[in-house]
């Protein structure tokens, strides 16, 4: 900090520095401790051979990803492995960042008691297969959500969610941060009188903590927040993004208004109905979430093929996308399910990104969807998501491309770690590649 | 497409459709004559051609050329581009629901009579977006509600019409040998010993009124016996016309299946389902040259040894070899036939092994092979275009035709899936 | 008693001159209340195979026996001593009895009693700390009686092993008909207080909050032991220094060993320590939680899952001072076990069901005794039902374990020396050696061989069991 130079004043520069080099060393002096304490030596990892994909730019071909420790070294193409470096050698198959699960549910919680982190369990079955079909961090949450049938589902605990990484075995390092998101449903029926009651809702949070910072400010004793307006007050504190499931137009343009007046980060999750107004959020910059496919158990003969947009649910991802709001994809269902139905959970989360290519998405921008997106929307976009320099070592070995059908993940680091490796693991060493 | 009826009862159904339907036949348009140019020809029976060109007139595949040239122009047809795309056979899915509504009436414990071929609703949404999953023939059955749920119809996803869509009916008799049935409750029939003697019970009494008409077939003097539209359908079933599609899974069931349905009442039998650990009896079925519709689970995971086991693939190595999968829609969607394949392979079964069971596999057991599943002169025009590989979940359907009409055309018309 | 009988009319007479005899000559001294046994009685049990704890066999050896403790194991080639009386055992071969380190069986339970001692859920984080199992033993209830003949001859002790704190455990031993209202069947008070940790945010406050608590109040008493010491000093400082030397000394001697049969702590301060500090709060018991911190408790902590190790160790790793740990839990794979095997300081020992379990999501089975055993943390065993039937298995259950990996001498040392340590009560039960109780099994063959019998069994000297098929004898409760 204060060795960087000014332009302006080189003396001044090396006055500073020399003061500093001073005081340094009268501390040494008295404390008689080395400067620096010693550091384990970290450990070097090179994937080499692989075609990497970064989510941060155009694939590289015959390229490398150096980590050193915990976090992501260098990526570039063709570049040595450095010297006592362990080296993985993709055999030409893909690298790509770890998955990132926008939502995810009953992955590394062992029941919930009021919160999720002192109920994590990584050592649980849907979490080892969660990781080994690619998801490396995962939003966990425990809200209401559409069943299987499309009924509304309770939450088991209404613990909320938290952002956890798939540290198979271990605690350390598991979770991220807790909670993960807001959630908030906008009222369905009787629309005008609860989208009044709403937006009075969020007048009274915002008047009341306007008072709670002044009451911060002058240091005197803060006002009791009624219970009622809590959820709100916490919308516009803003500490993490809220996502709304909001279907129809009416309540979609109900709450941009809102979020006009009264900002706060806002994801709308499912905005099916809301075509009409995707434009309006590309331009307030309102991300939103979506499935790649529609339903399925659906007998449904009365509903047109394509809405009036001509647009079919596959398609929306692209269709968002081009008109430039930021589309994180939703796993098919939130859960990893052992019953047998195949590439309907979150196992198949990589092959959501390719039923978004099969709707017009570039492969690049629905890999995106599925990596940086949701590690942007969950803020913490700075550490995993992509493969740059800096970045939590989290990634994948795959031996084909992500978004092909016969895609395996070979190897999944995260922190720099080996978690995950299909031929020492039982899970799926049995099947014959392709 | 008349239904196949046996005398009397069959000729007074057809003459019913006939008659209601006649309309159709002058309502029809005159067929076209299409010629698909410059695209991978897969064949599915007779190779791959990569540049290869079909001739489509009067509803049927005229011509195969493998080796057309980029320049050929037959006089007379339509162009169809398919540059840079893949010319498939139209898919067959031999365990569908989404073919009408109404798809479980549970009247008694077995429902021999009642069919699915009247409440048809041809070109509904769930067989439109079919179409654009690459899907052209079904098996329309109903549902597991009972251990005998009635009679199921061969028909094409698209058609203006029952008669227009209906490859033949019966298509196949649909019983489920267990695994949903048990929810009907009642005294009878919770059990497999109340199951199983249901579905013989109905079986032989089919079987007698089948001998007594064969009997009096071959010497028309005697006694007429008397007809019954509840049993009339069996007739076909002991003639081995076409076959019972069988829900049927797990081991101990599919056991049962085969021991009642095959060994002792000699049906022709489909297994349309076969997950779990069904597969363990890949050798049996085999042996009993017993085909299999996998599906929809494409995989189970093994608690023994804590990993995942893919089923269709399970009954390949057991010596099956002529496996397909199905959609059971709409459990899965019709139009992610292409997808339940990609989960069959993805889980190890062989991608051309695949590719044959979702299309002459399923032709071959149901007994309409020479009309649907390959690409070769003579059979109906069900042709698919395909931006690449069918199982790839980043292609996608370009154009569908059915008995030689397009009834999506992507480049067109908005996309359907 | 042969040698009585022939004397006097009835046994009941007899036991009656043998407690006499015992009032007369003052029994045993100091130690704990013997059973019944006629003082100064003196056997010699002569049998084809003495197993006097793992690694130590005699064959054929000699039990000799002096008013109910141990006074010599040797082998039969050894003069027996004289004026005892003989008793041959034939074929039998003798074991020390079993120890168990934890029960809760009760007059209610002891016909079905549960599985799974170590895989018991706790629903709420109650805390029962100053519950003593001492005081609810109800001594003239008939399971105490009928524990003679399972072949256990110490139990750890308490009603109810659920919640954060479940209270302080007793070790027990049978009835053996010889007991007089007066004697105790105690052979400890407060052997370990036994805690539970499960997963979830109740839990981890209780927990931390608790633990905290008490790891603060030892932190304080250290701090101002240590305080006072260096001020009793500074006064000569001449001497300072060899006053320093002695009162590091004299702090070493001080530290309080565990307490012995419930036996006072000696209170008297060594003259040429300095002045104590102010004396403590008076008559409030000391907090169980702050003397299992002080090293003066046994902690046994049951903890069921793999998560829940993690989620406790976080909530250990950051105490002042940490418990040394004895650790109660169900089967694991062997990726926990290697885990705990690296806390092994922590870990004195483990406590487990003498059962297999299936590795992760597989039917493939592991030996968790075998495995923990095989990285040096003793492995102590429960019987594998909490019940007089589940207690009878228990050789049966050795021997499968044997059969599945753990060596003979593991499998033994899990059911009487390991216990026996853990309990406290190491050199008293679970060896025959001098000097302890002569509580011991006879079997007509090898027991971890799966087939043999139960031919007699021996509480303090006292036969309490006797079902010999050669003679027709009967069940334990018909000695008299």
């Amino acid at each position: 900090m204060i060795l960087r130079a000014r332009r302006s004043c080189p003396i001044r520069a090396a006055a500073v520095i020399g003061f500093a080099f001073v005081t340094l060393l009268a501390a040494v002096a008295r404390a008689q401790v080395p400067i620096l304490p010693p550091r384990p030596p970290e450990r070097v990892v090179a994937v080499v051979n692989a075609t990497v994909l970064t989510a941060a730019g155009p694939p590289i071909v015959r390229g490398t990803v150096i980590c050193k420790g915990s976090k992501i070294e260098q990526v570039g193409a063709e570049l040595p492995a450095p010297a006592g470096a362990e080296v993985i050698d993709a055999r030409g198959g893909y690298v790509s960042p770890g998955l990132v699960a926008i939502e995810a549910a009953a992955v590394g919680v062992g029941g919930t008691d009021g919160n999720i982190a002192d109920s994590l369990d990584p050592y649980q079955l849907s979490l080892r297969v969660a990781l080994a079909c690619g998801i490396t961090t995962a939003n966990v949450v425990d809200v209401p959500f559409p069943g299987f049938f499309g009924e509304e589902v309770e939450a088991i605990s209404g613990a909320g969610s938290a952002v956890i990484k798939l540290t198979q075995g271990d605690l350390e390092g598991m979770l991220v941060r807790e909670p993960g998101l807001n959630y908030f449903a906008m009222p369905g029926r009787q629309v005008g009188l609860n989208l009044f009651r709403v937006r009075e809702s969020f007048r009274k949070a915002s008047e009341h903590l306007k008072a709670l910072r002044e009451a911060e400010a002058k240091k005197t004793q803060p006002p009791r927040t009624p219970p009622e307006l809590e959820p709100f007050v916490t919308i516009l504190q803003n500490e993490r993004p809220t996502v709304v499931t909001a279907g129809e137009e009416e309540e979609v343009n109900a709450l941009l208004e809102i979020q006009r007046e009264y900002p706060f980060d806002l994801i709308l999750s499912r905005p099916d109905a809301a075509f009409d107004v995707a434009r309006s959020l590309a331009s307030r910059r309102v991300p939103v979430l979506l499935k790649a496919r529609g339903a399925d158990f659906s007998f449904d003969f009365t509903t047109p093929v394509v809405d009036e947009h001509g647009l079919i649910p596959i398609r929306r991802p692209s269709a968002f996308w081009e008109l430039g709001v930021s589309v994180a994809l939703l796993p098919y269902r939130r859960g990893v399910s052992l019953d047998g139905l195949a590439g309907r959970d979150l196992t198949a989360y990589h092959l959501e990104a390719a039923f978004a290519v099969r709707g017009g998405m570039s492969e690049e921008n629905a890999l995106e969807a599925i990596t940086i997106v949701p590690a942007r929307l969950l803020r913490i976009g700075d550490r995993v998501g992509s493969l740059e320099r800096g970045k939590d070592a989290d990634l994948l070995v795959w031996n084909r491309h992500p978004l092909d059908f016969r895609a395996f993940v070979e190897k999944a680091f995260i922190n720099g770690k080996l978690y995950y490796e299909r031929e020492k693991s039982t899970l799926f060493r049995g099947i014959p590649l392709k | 497409m008349s239904p196949t009826g046996r005398p009397l009862a069959g000729c007074f159904s057809a003459a019913v459709l006939l008659a209601s339907f006649g309309l159709a036949a002058a309502r029809a348009e005159p067929a076209r004559n299409f010629a698909i140019l410059n695209g991978k020809v897969v064949t599915v029976t007779q190779g791959v051609h990569a540049n290869g060109a079909v001739l489509v007139s009067g509803g049927k595949i005229e011509r195969v050329i493998p080796e057309a040239g980029a320049d050929y122009r037959p006089a007379g047809y339509e162009v169809i581009d398919a540059r840079g795309l893949w010319v498939l056979p139209g898919f067959v899915d031999l365990h569908s629901h989404v073919g009408g509504t109404d798809i479980n009436d549970m009247v008694y414990p077995v429902n021999p009579g009642l069919r699915v071929l009247d409440n048809i609703v041809p070109q509904n949404p769930l067989l439109q977006k079919a179409q654009a999953g690459g899907v052209t023939t079904i098996l329309f059955i109903p549902g597991s509600g009972t251990n005998m749920s009635g009679f199921g119809t061969l028909m094409k996803t698209a058609g203006s019409t029952i008669d227009e869509v209906v490859v033949r009916f019966p298509g196949a008799l649909k019983i489920a040998q267990g695994g949903n049935p048990e929810r009907r409750g009642g005294d009878l029939g919770r059990d497999r010993l109340g199951m199983n003697w249901l579905i013989r019970n109905a079986l032989e009494e089919g079987k007698r009124y089948t001998e007594a008409w064969d009997a009096y077939e071959r010497n028309p003097q005697s006694p007429r016996p008397p007809t019954n539209p509840r049993l009339e359908y069996f007739r076909g079933l002991f003639h081995r016309a076409y076959p019972v599609v069988v829900h049927t899974q797990g081991y101990q069931l599919v056991l049962a299946t085969i021991r009642i349905l095959h060994d002792e009442m000699k049906l022709r039998v489909v297994i349309d389902h076969g997950e779990f650990d069904g597969g363990e009896l890949g050798p049996e079925v085999a042996a009993r040259g017993v085909m299999v519709m996998n599906g929809p689970r494409q995989f189970r995971f093994d608690n023994e040894r804590g990993a995942f086991v893919g089923t269709a693939q399970r009954w390949y190595e057991g010596g099956v070899k002529e496996v397909g999968v199905n959609t059971d829609s709409a459990v899965v969607p019709e139009e992610e036939l292409s997808y339940q394949a990609a989960m069959a392979v993805r889980f190890g079964l062989d991608e051309e092994v695949a590719l044959r069971g979702v299309t002459i596999s399923g032709a071959r057991a149901v007994g309409i092979e020479d009309r649907v599943g390959s690409i070769e002169a003579g059979k109906d025009a069900d042709i698919v275009l395909w931006t690449g590989d069918p199982f790839d979940v980043r292609n996608h359907v370009v154009l569908t035709m059915v008995n030689g009409k397009v009834a999506y055309d992507s480049r067109r018309e908005a996309r359907r899936f | 008693m042969r040698a009585f009988s022939c004397v006097v009319a009835s046994r009941a007479a007899a036991a009656r001159w043998a407690l006499l005899a015992a009032a007369l000559t003052g029994g045993p001294a100091g130690a704990a209340p013997s059973p019944g046994d006629a003082a100064g009685s003196f056997v010699a049990y002569r049998a084809a195979r003495i197993v006097a704890r793992p690694g130590e066999v005699f064959e054929p050896g000699v039990l000799v026996v002096r008013g109910g403790l141990v006074e010599a194991v040797q082998s039969a080639a050894t003069p027996i001593p004289p004026g005892a009386e003989v008793v041959d055992l034939g074929g039998a071969v003798l074991l020390p009895a079993f120890v168990n380190p934890l029960s809760s069986i009760s007059e209610r339970t002891y016909r079905e009693g549960s599985g799974g001692v170590t895989s018991i859920a706790s629903r709420d984080p109650r805390d029962a700390r100053n519950f003593a199992a001492a005081s609810a033993v109800r001594a003239d209830e008939p399971v105490w009686r009928r524990l003679g003949r399972s072949g256990y001859g110490a139990v750890g002790w308490l009603p109810d092993s659920s919640g954060f704190i479940a209270g302080q455990a007793a070790v027990v031993r049978p009835r053996t008909g010889r007991d007089t209202p007066q004697d105790s069947l105690v052979l400890k008070e407060g052997a370990f207080l036994l805690l539970n940790f499960e997963v979830g945010k109740r839990w981890r406050e209780v927990w931390q909050g608790e633990m905290k608590k008490a790891a603060d109040a030892v932190v304080k008493e250290r701090d101002e032991k240590k305080a006072a010491e260096t001020k009793a000093a500074e006064p000569k400082p001449e001497e300072k220094k060899a006053d320093d030397a002695k009162g590091e000394a004299k702090k070493a001697d001080e530290k309080p060993a565990p307490p012995k049969d419930g036996e006072k702590k000696d209170a008297q301060p060594s003259a040429a320590r300095a002045p104590a500090p102010a004396p403590a709060r008076p008559a409030a018991p000391p907090d169980p939680l702050v003397r299992v911190l002080r090293g003066e408790l046994m902690m046994f902590l049951r903890i069921r899952t793999p998560a829940a190790f993690d989620h406790y160790f976080r909530i250990h790793d950051a105490l002042p001072v940490k418990p040394k740990l004895v650790i109660l839990t169900p089967p694991q794979p062997p990726e926990v076990i290697d885990k705990l095997a690296r806390r092994g300081q922590s870990i004195i020992a483990v406590v487990l069901e003498p059962r297999l379990d299936a590795f992760w999501e597989t039917s493939v089975l592991v030996n968790s005794a075998a495995l923990f055993s095989a990285r040096g943390i003793p492995v102590a065993l429960v019987p594998p039902a909490d019940s007089l039937d589940g207690f009878e298995g228990m050789p049966y259950r050795l021997g499968e374990m044997v059969k599945a990996g753990l060596s003979e001498g593991e499998a033994l040392a899990a059911a009487t020396v390991v216990p026996a340590k853990i309990l406290g009560l190491e050199g008293r039960v679970g060896q025959l050696v001098r000097g302890a109780t002569a509580s011991f099994n006879a079997f007509d063959a090898d027991p971890l061989a799966g087939t043999s019998r139960l031919s007699r069994a021996y509480v303090g000297g006292v036969e309490v069991y006797h079902d010999d098929l050669a003679t027709g004898s009967v069940s334990g409760e018909a000695v008299r």
